[in-house]
């Protein structure tokens, strides 16, 4: 059985660059939530 | 195509850890310096208000190696009037706590059948009992300050001053405070627990000041009565086993957002025993699927905003998403092992290395990352240090900690599903077999 084939090339670099896309989307994503919300603190 | 379905599951849930993760950090480490002192629980007002008056409400159940010791610590706040509540403990408890004589400690007792009916029928109990008092001292409810300090709990001397100045103000209500392990640490669990909430949660309840949807945690929140009354009504606490979280819903579905203190804390025993831990996080887990019996009120609520709901239905999902990432691990950690030999015997042993050592690394990052901050704010509130050996550990520790969990998902699941909603009591002050 051949689930992740990590000899062949093609296919570890698919499997790196998901997960770096993976990191780059939740990076880029938690950036924007924090820019839109960084100011909205109000003082008691 | 098994090894597919969970490569996916196992995808969505890092996507969303790692987003929830980042922008803590980001609140963290960028707007919590810079905003410090606008955070209403750290605010300086003009005037200290005088009229403030303060009913702490301690839950006992067969609590006698601490109880003694959590309401010494309370009366030393001279504002305090400590109502404590024995739930029909089979120890000395009761005895412990008449050995001390204050006018400003009350005694309530429960008797079976009418107590072990859970935390928030106690606290609901308790709070009877203040409303008589302030209706016959006629003290005015919105000057009336209520907490919960659990019976295992200690409040760091700055505590009364730092609520004062909160509630001095009168557009504050409600506020909780940050939770912090008693120091001096018996084993590396206990270290975990401490920096799980004296770093962790710290972390997302600073990024929750900015979505309004900071969370009580049960142990060190307060109060002011009268909006509790007027918008939730006289019994505030419900039956989920998360009381507390259940109380933060019912708050803001009412309009009612409730604050963070940073800047004091309350202190609670951290458990040694794994097995004790486990039973209470699926106490903990189970209280978050009771919650559920408030979706369709926040779907449909006009009030909430959308983040406010967003913090809630990521709340809400944290037992499936566990559940379900934690079994995408054990079955592709299985299948993995299982044929290792067609997946990595070709590989030639730098790749091989590489590959492992990325792994690894990738599995420690946010171990490190939390551990920076859990040593930095050790330092910054003076709190004793730890050894080179912890500190060394530290990472594969928080990173790994969660494993262990899997085991109170499962038991709370099981529970859950038998609709067995008995309370999993937390032991405290008893010595670990």
């Amino acid at each position: 059985m051949s689930l992740i084939d990590f000899t062949s090339a093609g296919v570890a670099a698919s499997v790196i660059i998901t997960l770096m896309v993976m990191f780059g989307l939740s990076f880029v994503g938690s950036l924007l939530f924090w820019l839109f919300y960084h100011q909205n603190i109000k003082k008691g | 195509m098994l090894a597919v379905i969970f490569t996916f599951i196992w995808g969505i849930a890092l996507f969303i850890f790692l987003f929830y993760s980042l922008i803590s950090l980001l609140f963290r480490a960028i707007s919590y310096p810079r905003d410090f002192c606008r955070f209403a629980g750290n605010q300086q007002p003009a005037e200290i208000d005088k009229d403030l008056r303060y009913f702490v409400i301690v839950p006992c159940f067969n609590e006698a190696g601490v109880i003694k010791q959590t309401l010494t610590n309370l009366l030393n706040f001279d504002q305090f009037e400590v109502i404590v509540v024995d739930d029909a403990s089979s120890d000395d408890s009761v005895a412990q706590i008449s050995q001390l004589n204050s006018p400003r400690l009350h005694l309530l007792r429960r008797y079976v059948p009418n107590a072990h009916t859970g935390k928030g029928d106690v606290l609901n109990f308790a709070l009877d009992y203040i409303c008589q008092i302030i209706i016959r001292q006629k003290i005015a409810f919105d000057k009336t300050i209520v907490g919960v300090i659990d019976a295992d709990a200690r409040l760091a001397d700055n505590a009364l001053e730092r609520l004062n100045a909160y509630f001095s103000s009168p557009q504050t209500n409600i506020t909780q405070m940050r939770v912090k392990m008693y120091p001096h640490f018996k084993n590396e669990l206990q270290i975990l627990q401490d920096i799980e909430f004296f770093s962790i949660n710290h972390m997302a309840q600073i990024m929750r000041m900015y979505t309004r949807t900071v969370g009580l945690s049960g142990n060190g929140q307060f109060f002011r009565l009268a909006p509790i009354l007027a918008k939730i009504g006289q019994h505030p606490w419900g039956n989920a086993l998360l009381d507390d979280y259940e109380l933060t819903i019912k708050m803001m579905l009412r309009q009612l957002s409730v604050n963070y203190m940073t800047d004091t804390y309350v202190y609670q025993e951290a458990l040694t025993s794994p097995k004790k831990f486990i039973r209470q996080r699926s106490r903990w887990v189970q209280g978050d699927l009771n919650c559920l019996q408030y979706l369709p009120r926040i779907i449909k609520s006009k009030i909430l905003s959308r983040t406010q709901k967003l913090g809630i239905y990521y709340f809400l999902i944290q037992p499936w998403l566990n559940f379900l990432a934690d079994l995408a691990i054990i079955v592709l950690t299985t299948i993995a092992a299982t044929h290792w030999h067609s997946l990595y015997a070709n590989l030639p042993p730098l790749t091989l290395l590489v590959v492992l050592a990325g792994l690894a690394g990738f599995s420690l990052f946010w171990g490190v990352v939390f551990g920076i901050f859990y040593y930095y704010d050790l330092y910054h509130y003076h709190e004793p240090r730890l050894s080179y050996r912890q500190l060394i550990i530290l990472p594969l520790g928080i990173s790994y900690m969660y494993v262990i969990l899997f085991f109170s998902i499962i038991m709370a699941f099981w529970r859950w599903g038998l609709h067995e909603n008995s309370w999993i009591k937390t032991e405290h002050g008893k010595k670990e077999s």
